[in-house]
Order: C-alpha cells, then structure tokens, then sequence
C-alpha cells in the first residue's frame, strides 16, 4: 500500500514545530462540519450537553468523573467560541495556519466519509422513529477549506455587517497560551452565559415554537420571553449580534420611539431571532415591523 | 459502478420490501460505492489470518456481536437477513457462536446434518455443501454445528479459520453472496473479536441497562485493542503496537483519565507512522448499535448517545441503526417453528428490522 495513501491525519495533531501547542478542533468536538451555520452549532451543542451528562445512561462504565467534566469543558468551550462570530473568525484563522503547518508534513491525507446519502431502497424510517441521527461525515480539511473560510460564513457576514470593532487577530492572539475563550477574543463573561444553564434542556425548540404559535409577532415582550427561555442574557446578546443594550431593551418592551428606522430594527430582529435558533423568521419581522410602522403612521397623523 | 433498481417479475408485480407501507424495488447485483474506496482502509485492520490474497470483488460483511447472551443477537442476524433477503441481497447467514449454536432454530430448523463444523473441525465438507437453503429468499445459512463438536476447541488459534475466511472472502465470486452475516457468541473471546474486527460493519445490540451497557463498551475496548495490534502487524512495528496498548489498556502504565482517542493524538508524536495506520483502520470500519427491549424514548436515545460517545472516544465511526421493541411475536414465530418477519410481517418488531436492515444498507453506502 501507497505510504502516503496511508496517511491519515488527525485534525488537531501538533503542527510542523516541535512544541508548538495542539489546536483543539471545536468543529471536531462539536461533531460539526466547518461551514456549519449557527443553528446546527446550537442545536449540536444541545444534543452533546444532553449526551454528557452524569444522568446519561449510556455513559455507564466508559467516562470517570474527570472525563466527563473534561467533555463537558471541551463541549463549552467549543460553543462559546464557535458560536462567537468574532471568536469563530479567529479561531479558523488559527485552525487553518496549523492544517497547512501539517500540510506541509503529510502531503496526502485521505478522508473516508461515511457514505451520507440516504438509502432509498428501502420501505420505512430510516433511523429508527425519533432516533434523531448525529450522522455527520468526517470533514475533508485541505487548501480548499481555506477559501471556504475566507469566503467567510454567511452567519458570519449577517454578524459582522453591523459595527463592528474586530481587533488585530494578534493582539488578540498575543498569549497564545492564555485561556482559549481570550485567545480567540472572547470575553469570558460571554462565555460563561453561552452555557446558562437555562439552555440545556433539549424540549426547548418546541416551547420555542409553542410560544411562537401562541403568540403575538408584533409584540416585542413574545422575543424576550423567546431570549429567556432559551437562556441567552441581554450581555450575550448584545456581544453576540453587536447591537447595544439599550436597543434590545427598547426592542422587547416596544418603545417604539427609541427604535432606529424600521429597516435598521429588521435587521437587527433578524440576527437577534437567528441568534435564538429560529432561522424561519420573515414573519415574524414581517408582524414586528407592521406594528411599529403601524405606530409611525400614527405619531405623523 | 452504479446500483440498478428494478422491479422484479416481468409482470411489473411489486414486491413489498423491507417496510410495509412502501411498494420497494429489488435491488439486482447490489454495490457499494464506498466500500469500494475504502477497501485499503478496511484492510488496514485486519488480523493476519484474514484477506490475505482475497480477490477484488468479496461480500460485505456484517457482524452482530457484544454483550452477554439472550440480548438479541440472533434474532436481530436472522431477521435482518431476510429483510436484506427480501431487498434483493443475496445473503449468507453465519452462525459463530461455537458451542452455543443455536440460529437454525430461528428458521423453524433442527440442527442441520452438515455445518461449520463439518468444513472446519473435520475437513469433510466442502463449503458449498454446508450452505443450506432456508424458507427466507435469498438467504443461506450456514449452521454452527453440535455444541459438543467444539468443546476442546475453545483455545485453538486463529489458523483454524483460515479457510473460513477464504471460502467467505470468495463466497461473491463462487456463490454470488452479497452480504455474509457473522452471528457472533456472546462475550469477547479472542476468535469472536476477530470476527467483529473484520467485518465492514459491527453491530452491537445492547439492553437499556447499566450491565449490558458495560459490556458493550468492553467489547468496543476488546476491538480498539485488537485493531491496534493488527495495525502493528500491518507496519511491522509490533513492539510499538504493544507499548501503544499499554498506554491505553495497562493500568499501571496508562495516564489516567481521557479518551483512547486522545490518547493515541498524544502518541502520535511519538509513533507517527502507526497512529496513522491506526485511524487509517477505524475509518475502514463502522460500528452500529442497535439497542434491544427498549421502554420509552429514554431507553431509544441510548442508540444515539452510544453513538456519539464511542466516536468521541474510541475514535470509531459509529452509527445508531435503531431499536427493537420487546414483541410476543418473537416467542410465538418461535413456538410456530417459522422466522418471526415472514410468520409476522406487519409486527411492530419487524418494522424496527426492517428499519435496522434499511439504515445498515444506508451506512454501507448502497
Ligand atoms: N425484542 C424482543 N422481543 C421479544 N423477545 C425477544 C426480543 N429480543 C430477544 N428476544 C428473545 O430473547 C431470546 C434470546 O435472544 P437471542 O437473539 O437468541 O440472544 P443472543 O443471540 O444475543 O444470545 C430469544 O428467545 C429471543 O426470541
Ligand atoms: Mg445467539
């Protein structure tokens, strides 16, 4: 066999200088592929924190208590800086210098993906009823993946549209052996509020969506209750879609005279609602924008 | 290479397989794709005594194996060889569980007069007589044999199946068999993680419960081990292999705590050239689990969990193919000495066959 068919490379093995530190690969650990959007970041983080858990069954006999804690920190810190759009940008800048260090080493570098196609042969469910598959292929990291990153992620450019203040990636950068959260420039208060407890139960989406069908779209309170349930803070908000506090403020209790123009507001409801997993938003713009137009007409007549 | 459908009779009849709502295709001259690609990687890890001159065109191979007995096994291998039978497949049904033999029962049959152990233990068979026809289309079993044929022979070494392997290996070419099912003995005896190691895919049925869950892991720990040593074999490093196994396996020499996965990222500095081989192997093969006698949706994640853990941790591609439920059917088809998914084809469990059946074919790439 060909060696160099053989060689199949790790995703975080060291890169080309002796001791220079592994690059965790987050997307590895949060079983992602590299261009996931936020939402299969979320909803992967969901399903690992409910896999690690110490009530979790199947965890019996193989994870001591130490490697569960481990898992879990990984599973965290892989959220927040994955789920960070600035942290993310940065850390994939960081992931791709130390593919091509090794690059550089391992000339080829198989992939074997598992097949994803669904089999179509066949009568009944794929994956037993609700059993709600984490089939993801292994992705194939090679010079290509460079480009995909500068093409940037599109949640990246709905993110970073807004203000933005994206410090040098090396001043960010400088101590490389500070805490990863830091390294990759998120603050770890950020962090610690991307894990609220709050969000780790996994019925959420449906009381999400109970909510939603329930409730009034044009009604600002409907999305902080949304925001609470799913456990994000107004400070990891406002980190998270770069829009201050005070307009999230404005926005969830309707002070519609504080509001920027409503294409501004659109906008900015957009990120927020997507932040929140709900990426099948228009209509509830749509709802929330009526009303505020609704209210300009108003104040003009 | 491409997989043809077609309906089979010139009549345009439609067949009704593997699922009851959907009017199926049968498959004809079924392949994969990606088994194909990965034929080098699935020989990285195997153990010696197999594939050494196979030929290029072999069967899949599916092993169903780990934990104790009774936990469903061979009633999880014989059904979902029919199903595979139904689909078009053709299928070889292999009863390895050596001394408890028991998956011609599971046919409505008796012990067969020839066997396993016919062809193995005594050399008197040639292995196209001990193929049996059974009532399942497309599926040909080949019996374990009287239990106390193999009772001096539980420490004999791996050359004894040899020939085995030979004769499944080419099993495509000379009986056009698609897919050999390795129904494995209960615990982790060396000839049956042997087995499992070798196959494309190795399912693990496991019980909703700490014990069975144990076990399972055991069993996929069983396998890293194996893995490795043949990786070192492959490279001619065994030393290395041993001191890999160590770091891993030995308590007195292993570091505490993390994954095996992380483990061999560690040793990778270390020994370059096998830890490649080593996840060159556990790309080649996948693990699936199929969790058995499940009560609630608690009970189904188990699958899923398990799935997501052991890739995490042992580094293995790994899939959750389903569940079975606990189903009277299984005793009764018994009792009515005929397979439970033909005496019952619209019970709850043989839907979750054809289920398990329909997303092993998925992971295989047909
Ligand atoms: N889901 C199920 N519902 C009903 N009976 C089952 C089920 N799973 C297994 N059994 C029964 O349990 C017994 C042991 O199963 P078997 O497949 O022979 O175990 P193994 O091969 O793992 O030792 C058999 O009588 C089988 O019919
Ligand atoms: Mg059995």
């Amino acid at each position: 066999m060909d060696q160099q068919e053989k060689a199949y490379k790790v995703a975080s093995t060291a890169s080309g200088k002796e001791d220079s530190p592994i690059v965790k690969d987050y997307y590895e650990v949060l079983n992602v592929e590299k261009d996931a959007s936020f939402k299969e970041i979320r909803e992967a983080f969901f399903r690992l924190k409910n896999t690690y858990n110490s009530n979790n069954q199947a965890l019996y006999s193989l994870l001591e208590e130490d490697d569960l804690e481990e898992s879990i920190e990984d599973i965290n810190e892989a959220y927040a800086i994955l789920s960070n759009a600035e942290s993310r940008v940065n850390y994939d800048r960081e992931l791709v210098d130390a593919k091509i260090a090794t690059e550089s080493q391992v000339r080829h570098d198989i992939t074997v993906d598992m097949p994803t196609t669904k089999s179509q042969s066949i009568g009944g469910q794929r994956s037993g009823g609700t059993a709600n598959s984490t089939w993801t292929h292994e992705q194939h990291i090679d010079l290509g993946f460079v480009k995909e990153i500068e093409g940037a992620h599109s949640f990246h450019e709905e993110v970073s549209r807004g203000k933005e203040k994206r410090g040098s990636y090396h001043d960010v950068n400088a101590g490389f052996l500070a805490s990863p959260r830091r390294r990759y420039g998120l603050g770890n208060n950020a962090a610690r509020k991307a894990i609220a407890p709050a969000a780790l139960q996994t019925d959420i989406q449906e009381k999400v969506s109970e909510l939603i069908a329930d409730g009034d779209l044009g009604d600002g309170n409907l999305y902080k209750r949304i925001r609470q349930l799913v456990g994000v803070s107004k400070e990891e908000m406002q980190d998270h879609i770069k829009v201050s506090i005070g307009y999230i403020d404005h926005l969830e209790e309707n002070r519609f005279d504080l509001l920027p123009q409503p294409v501004y507001v659109k906008g900015f409801l957009k990120s927020y609602l997507r932040f929140l997993g709900i990426s099948a938003c228009d209509h509830l713009i749509k709802a929330y924008a009526e009303r505020l137009n609704d209210w300009i007409e108003k104040k003009s007549s | 290479m491409e997989t043809r459908w077609s309906t089979r009779g010139a009549s345009g009849s439609s067949l009704k397989v593997l699922g009851t709502s959907r009017t199926a295709k049968q498959l004809q001259n079924p392949t994969s794709d990606y088994l194909h690609k990965n034929r080098e990687a699935w020989e990285a890890g195997l153990p010696a005594h197999v594939g050494l001159d196979a030929p290029k065109d072999i069967p899949t191979f599916i092993a169903i194996g780990g934990g104790k007995g009774g936990v469903g096994k061979s009633l999880l291998s014989a059904n979902v060889a029919a199903k595979l039978g139904q689909a078009g497949f053709k299928v070889l049904l292999v009863d390895l569980d050596l001394g408890s033999a028991n998956l011609h029962t599971y046919f409505g049959l008796g012990m067969p007069k020839k066997s396993l152990a016919d062809f193995i233990l005594y050399n008197r068979s040639p292995f196209k007589d001990i193929l049996l026809p059974t009532s399942a289309p497309g599926v040909l079993l080949a019996a374990g044999g009287k239990d106390e044929s193999w009772s001096d022979t539980t420490d004999f070494g791996s050359g004894a199946f040899v020939g085995l392997w030979d004769a499944m290996l080419y099993a495509k070419k000379n009986f056009n068999i698609n897919v050999v099912i390795l129904d494995l003995g209960a615990g982790t005896h060396r000839h049956t993680i042997d087995f499992f190691c070798s196959a494309h895919m190795g399912v693990i049925t496991v019980l909703p419960e700490p014990t069975s869950i144990e076990n399972a892991y055991s069993f996929l720990k069983a396998t890293m081990w194996r893995l490795i040593e043949n990786a070192g074999m492959h490279c001619n490093s065994c030393a290395a292999a041993d001191e890999i196994k160590d770091q891993l396996f030995n308590p007195q020499k292993a570091r505490k705590g993390g994954s095996h996965m992380r483990k061999l990222k560690l040793l990778h500095k270390q020994y370059p050239e096998l830890i490649d081989h080593i996840f060159y192997a556990l790309k080649g093969r996948q693990i699936g689990f199929v969790v058995n006698q499940i009560r609630s949706q608690r009970d189904i994640d188990i699958g899923n969990s398990m799935e997501s853990v052991s890739r995490n941790y042992f580094g293995f591609l790994t899939r959750s193919l389903g569940y079975m439920n606990y189903d009277d059917a299984a005793w009764k088809s018994l009792r009515n000495r005929r397979l439970l998914v033909l005496d019952f084809p619209h019970c709850i469990l043989t839907k979750r066959m054809s289920e398990v059946a329909a997303n092993m074919l998925g992971s295989l790439g047909y």
